[in-house]
C-alpha cells in the first residue's frame, strides 16, 4: 500500500508540474522620456549577422564608426542565431521592450510595420538619396526601415574542390550540376548542398524560392494563391530529382555545409550573396576560391530583403534614429560596403575596385540581384510565413515520404486557401 | 496522579493569572493562528505573481485573436480557436504525437531505468564508478546532448551510419526520414532521462530490509521469487510516482525534440508543445498557441486524475483485502 508520505509527496509533484504547463505573457509600456541625440547614450544593435563568422567582426567594426561621429555614442550588440532571432525578437518588441536599432527580413518587417512598432525614419533619411530598393519601407507616407543588405542568390562553387574531381567549368543546368557533383562525390567530397529540413524552417522557405522562381513560378497571382501552377510543380520535381540524386549530404544543417565549403569539402551550393560574402572572408577558401554561375534554372530567383529600423518603444530613439541617418550617409555606406559584399545597399554605392578584382564571384550576384524577386508572396504578405509552411511541409512530404510533387501542392494551395 | 491534557493545562494556569498575562496569552493565541498563513504568503505571493496570473492570462488569451506582436490588442473570439482545433488534423497529429513520444519514452526509460537499478544494486567491483558513469547523462545539458545525437544521427557522416554502413546496412535516415524520426527522438530522451529513474528505483531498492532477503534465502527462494515477492512490492509505489513525473515531463518537454527534428520529419514528432511554440512563435497566433496550451494542461490533469484514481481503487482494494 502507498504510503501518505508517498501519496503527499505525489500530489505535489504532479500539482508543481502541471501548474508550470501555463503559458505567460505580459507586456511593459516603454519609457518615452525623449533624450536628444547630441546627449549620446547606448543603443543596443541587434544582427544575427554578428555571429557569421569572419564577416560578423568586420561588420561590427564598420558599425562602430559611428561611434568615431558621436563619441557620446556607445553601441552594444545583441548576438541571436538566425534560426530563433525572428521569434526573440517579436516576443520582446510585442512586449513594448527589446534591442533599440535591428535588421529584420521583409516578412518580419510587415509584421512589425502593421503592429505600429517601428519608429518613422523620415527625419533620418531626409536629404539622402535613397535607392528604389528602399520603396517597399514606405507605409503611408513614412519611411519605417531603410535597406540594410538585400542578398540575392546564386549557384557557388568551390574551386579547389571543382578541380581536384577535374572541373573547370560551373554547371548550368539539374543535370550537369548531378553530373558535376556525383565526379565531386567520386572523388571524395560532398557534391551539392542546400537547406533541405524543417528544424531549419526559417532559412529554408528562403533559400528554396529560388527552385520554383526559377521555373518562373510563383506563389500568387497578387490575388489569389497558385501554389499548385505547372512551374511550381516543376520546381518542386526539380529539388525532389537533386535530393534523390546521392549527391546531397542529407541531414546537414546550413551551418554544417557552409563550414564543409569554406573547408574544402564541398562543391557547390546555392546561397546568397551575405554567405559568399562570409566564405570570403578568411580561413582557408580566398575569394578567388570561389566560382559562381547563375542558378542553374531557366528563370532567375529570388532575393532576401535585410532592412535596418528602430524600435517604437526605444527609450533612446532619437539616437538610434541619429544612427540610421549615419548608416545611410556616404561614410556609413562606404564603411559598410566592404563587409556587404555584393548585396545592394540603401544607396547606390559602387563595388570597391579592389574587392571586385578579389572577390570575381560578386559580379554574378550583382547581375542576378537585378533581376530577382522578393519572397514575400504578393497579395498575402503578411501571411508569408503560415502559407510558407504548409508549401515547406508538402515540399518535405515529396522528399522524405516520396509524395507527388503535383498531388503534394495541391494538398497544399488546399491547405492554404481554407487557413485564409 | 492524574494527567492534564494540553487544554486542562491551559485552563488551571488561566485561573492563576493576572488580567494582564490573560490578554498577552489572547493575542499570542491570535498570532498563533496566523502565524502558519504569515508563513506561507511569501511562497503563495510568488506563485499567484509568477504562476497564477500568467496562468490565468493564458486562459484568457486562448479567448482572442490576439497575436505575438500585439499580445494586449487581440479582440474576444469565444470558443474559436477551440473549434478550429478540434476540426484541425494538424492538432489531431500533433496529439497524436504527443501521445506516442510520452508513451514509448516513459515505458523505455521507466524498463531501462529500473533494470539498470537492479544492476547495479548489486555488490560487484567498480560499482560506484559505473553507478557515477550511468548518472552523466542525466547530469548533461539537454541542448548539448541533443546536438551530439544530431552528429550521430547524421546520415552522410553520423557514427550510427558508418556503422550501418560497415555493417552492410545502408544508411537511415535517422532524422529525415519519417519512418525514424519518432524513434530517433524517444531514444535521445530515453538515454538523457534514465539515469533519473535509475537514481529513485536504486534509493528505493536500498530501502528494502535486508531481513526479508535474509529470510527468503532461508525459505530456498530463487532470485525470480525474491524479486516478485520481496522486490517488485516495495518498488510498485516508487515506479508509480516516477512514471507519473515521467507522464506530465514528457508531455511538456520541447528542447530535445525542438532541436533534434523541429517537429519533423512530415510533423511525425510534432507534439502539442512544439505545435504550440510553432502557432505562438513562426504564426505569431498567440491566442490559438493558448487553446493548444489549455488544452495540453487538460491532458495532464486527465492523466493525473487518472492516475490519483487509478490508486484510490488499488488502496481500497488492499485495504480490504
Amino acid at each position: 500500500m502507498i504510503s501518505s508520505t508517498s501519496r503527499r509527496m505525489m500530489a505535489v509533484a504532479a500539482a508543481f508540474a502541471i501548474t508550470t504547463a501555463g503559458l505567460s505573457a505580459c507586456s511593459t509600456s516603454a519609457d518615452a522620456d525623449a533624450k536628444s541625440a547630441t546627449e549620446g547614450g547606448t543603443l543596443v544593435f541587434s544582427n544575427w549577422q554578428w555571429l557569421e563568422p569572419g564577416r560578423g567582426e568586420v561588420m561590427w567594426e564598420a558599425v562602430n564608426g559611428y561611434v568615431t561621429d558621436n563619441p557620446k555614442a556607445e553601441l552594444v550588440k545583441s548576438e541571436t542565431a538566425f534560426a530563433q532571432y525572428a521569434d526573440k525578437l517579436n516576443t520582446q518588441l510585442g512586449a513594448g521592450s527589446g534591442p533599440d536599432v535591428f535588421v529584420i527580413g521583409d516578412s518580419q518587417f510587415v509584421t512589425l510595420a502593421e503592429a505600429g512598432l517601428l519608429e518613422p525614419l523620415n527625419s533620418s533619411v531626409s536629404g539622402v538619396k535613397l535607392n528604389a530598393s528602399n520603396d517597399s519601407m514606405v507605409l503611408e507616407g513614412d519611411q519605417l526601415g531603410v535597406t540594410w543588405d538585400q542578398v540575392s542568390y546564386a549557384l557557388l562553387g568551390n574551386k579547389i574542390v571543382m578541380e581536384q574531381a577535374g572541373l573547370t567549368q560551373m554547371p548550368t543546368t539539374v543535370d550537369e550540376l548531378i553530373a558535376a557533383s556525383k565526379a565531386i562525390e567520386a572523388n571524395g567530397a560532398d557534391g551539392f548542398a542546400v537547406r533541405h529540413q524543417m528544424n531549419d524552417f526559417g532559412g529554408w522557405y528562403f533559400d528554396f524560392q529560388a527552385w520554383p522562381y526559377g521555373q518562373g513560378g510563383a506563389w500568387s497571382d497578387g490575388e489569389k494563391l497558385t501554389i499548385d501552377s505547372p512551374a511550381n510543380v516543376k520546381g518542386v520535381s526539380e529539388f525532389k530529382r537533386v535530393m534523390e540524386a546521392g549527391i546531397v549530404p542529407i541531414g546537414d544543417d546550413a551551418s554544417t555545409f557552409r563550414t564543409k565549403f569554406k573547408e574544402n569539402q564541398l562543391g557547390f551550393t546555392i546561397d546568397n550573396s551575405g554567405a559568399a560574402a562570409s566564405f570570403a572572408s578568411g580561413g582557408k577558401l580566398t575569394g578567388a576560391d570561389i566560382l559562381s554561375a547563375p542558378l542553374p534554372f531557366p528563370f532567375s530567383g529570388q532575393n532576401e530583403h535585410l532592412i535596418l529600423a528602430v524600435n517604437a518603444n526605444s527609450k533612446n530613439k532619437e539616437l538610434a534614429k541619429n544612427f540610421v541617418s549615419w548608416v545611410v550617409s556616404e561614410s556609413g555606406q562606404s564603411a559598410l560596403r566592404p563587409s556587404m559584399g555584393a548585396s545592394t545597399m540603401a544607396t547606390n554605392i559602387p563595388l570597391e575596385q579592389e574587392f571586385e578584382t578579389a572577390n570575381p564571384w560578386a559580379a554574378t550576384y550583382l547581375e542576378n540581384g537585378s533581376k530577382s524577386r522578393s519572397v514575400l508572396i504578393p497579395g498575402f504578405e503578411t501571411e508569408t510565413v503560415p502559407i510558407m509552411r504548409i508549401i515547406m511541409q508538402a515540399v518535405e512530404r515529396v522528399i522524405a515520404e516520396g509524395q507527388d510533387p503535383q498531388a503534394a501542392l495541391s494538398q497544399a494551395q488546399q491547405e492554404a486557401e481554407a487557413a485564409n | 496522579m492524574p494527567v492534564l491534557v494540553e487544554d486542562e493545562k491551559d485552563v488551571v494556569h488561566n485561573s492563576k493569572s493576572s488580567p494582564r498575562k490573560n490578554r498577552l496569552k489572547s493575542h499570542s493565541r491570535g498570532f498563533s493562528r496566523w502565524a502558519g498563513y504569515l508563513f506561507i504568503a511569501p511562497a503563495i505571493i510568488y506563485l499567484a505573481i509568477f504562476l497564477l496570473v500568467p496562468f490565468a492570462r493564458g486562459i484568457q488569451l486562448s479567448f482572442t485573436d490576439s497575436v505575438l506582436v500585439n499580445p494586449s490588442g487581440g479582440s474576444f473570439v469565444g470558443i474559436e480557436n477551440y473549434a478550429n482545433l478540434v476540426t484541425s488534423a494538424r492538432f489531431w497529429n500533433s496529439l497524436g504525437a504527443t501521445l506516442t513520444y510520452t508513451a514509448t519514452t516513459v515505458f523505455f526509460s521507466m524498463f531501462v531505468g529500473t533494470t539498470t537499478a537492479i544492476l547495479v544494486n548489486r555488490k560487484f567491483r567498480g560499482r560506484t564508478i559505473v553507478r557515477a558513469i550511468l548518472t552523466f547523462p542525466y547530469a548533461m545539458p539537454s541542448v548539448a546532448v541533443t546536438l551530439v545525437f544530431i552528429w550521430i544521427y547524421n546520415q552522410s557522416g553520423g557514427i550510427l551510419n558508418r556503422t550501418t554502413g560497415a555493417l552492410g546496412l545502408g544508411e537511415v535516415g535517422w532524422l529525415t526520414d519519417p519512418s525514424f524520426g519518432m524513434f530517433s527522438v524517444v531514444a535521445t530522451t530515453v538515454w538523457k532521462v534514465f539515469p533519473f529513474v535509475m537514481l529513485v528505483m536504486l534509493a528505493a531498492l536500498q530501502s528494502v530490509p535486508e531481513e526479508l532477503f535474509e529470510a527468503a534465502r532461508v525459505d530456498g527462494a530463487d532470485s525470480l521469487s525474491t524479486f516478485r515477492s520481496i522486490v517488485l512490492p516495495h518498488l510498485m509505489p516508487t515506479i508509480r510516482v516516477v512514471a507519473l513525473l515521467m507522464t506530465i515531463w514528457s508531455i511538456r518537454r520541447f528542447e530535445i525534440i525542438f532541436l533534434l527534428t523541429g517537429g519533423g520529419p512530415v510533423e511525425k514528432t510534432n507534439t502539442l508543445v512544439i505545435n504550440i511554440y510553432q502557432r505562438a512563435f513562426s504564426e505569431q497566433q498567440l491566442g490559438a498557441a493558448a487553446a493548444i496550451a489549455v488544452l495540453g494542461l487538460i491532458l495532464s490533469l486527465a492523466v493525473t486524475v487518472v492516475f490519483f484514481l487509478a490508486e484510490r481503487r488499488e488502496n481500497v482494494k488492499e485495504g480490504t483485502s
